[in-house]
């Protein structure tokens, strides 16, 4: 039981700093929106968005991994 | 149960979980071809110049939506950890944001619009890119709507939550395609070019 809400605490920190990660590249993205950086600035921070809602909140390398996920 | 039959079930019980993952995938796939072709008309019709739209308010929308994949993640590893309390109250919360962003969106976005669906070029893009973004974002709902309610009924636990991991990716795909949408609509390009 323990060894499981560790694991759960760990996710959950991993969710956090995702989640961190994301809003910061929104501020980000808004300032460089507002300030009229060049357009492929803009595609590049929503492509390093993109990847990371991929790996971490899709979890696409469960793909190739069936175990992963917590299934029986 | 013989050593030789566990072995066939964990075999069988794994190739059935790639399918299923595979099989939302494809989906995924074939619906981002959807929304990489509105995407794509947007910079067709539209160019350099971008719609009026209140700046402000779209990047409230965008915090919501982003705000509520946190709040799915949560749920599902919520769930793959027996944590139901946890997951009701974390899907809860998703769902609400979910219909928060709606109401910013259609409610206030469509209102405060200076033109129509019918007013030309920018209005048609914006309003078939942001529509069907909403649609998908109410069918999430819908499917956490689900998801809830089987949970609550106590239908899912850390070794059975097939449909709690496709309900969580679903969400997390309509807020990877608002990450571009985002910013092709509001921060791309100069007002009326």
């Amino acid at each position: 039981m323990d060894a499981m809400e560790t694991s759960k605490k760990k996710e959950w920190r991993t969710g956090v700093q995702v989640f961190l990660g994301l809003a910061a590249l929104t501020g980000l993205e808004y300032w460089a929106g507002v300030s009229e950086w060049p357009a492929f600035t803009l595609w590049a921070i929503a492509i390093l968005k993109a990847a990371l809602v991929v790996w971490f909140f899709m979890h696409i390398r469960r793909l190739t991994n069936p175990e992963e996920g917590g299934h029986a | 149960m013989s050593t030789h039959t566990a072995v066939l079930t964990a075999k069988e019980a794994a190739r059935k979980m790639t399918t299923r993952r595979l099989g939302l995938w494809l989906f995924f796939l074939s619906d981002g071809f959807v929304f990489g072709g509105l995407l794509v008309t947007r910079f067709y019709l539209l160019g350099q110049a971008r719609p009026h739209l209140e700046q402000f308010l779209g990047l409230i929308v965008t915090a919501v939506l982003l705000v509520s994949s946190f709040f799915m993640n949560r749920a599902e590893v919520s769930i793959a950890h027996n944590d139901r309390k946890s997951f009701v109250r974390n899907t809860v919360i998703t769902m609400l944001l979910g219909i928060v962003f709606l109401v910013g969106v259609v409610g206030f976005e469509w209102q405060l619009a200076p033109f129509g669906p019918a007013d030309g070029t920018e209005g048609a893009v914006f309003y078939m890119m942001t529509g069907m973004h909403a649609f998908h974002v109410l069918t999430g709902v819908i499917f956490l709507g689900f998801i809830l309610r089987n949970g609550m009924r106590g239908h899912y636990s850390a070794e059975n939550h097939w449909a709690v991991e496709a309900a969580a990716n679903y969400w997390h795909f309509v807020d990877l395609v608002w990450i571009f949408f985002y910013p092709a609509l509001y921060l791309i390009g100069t007002v009326g070019g």
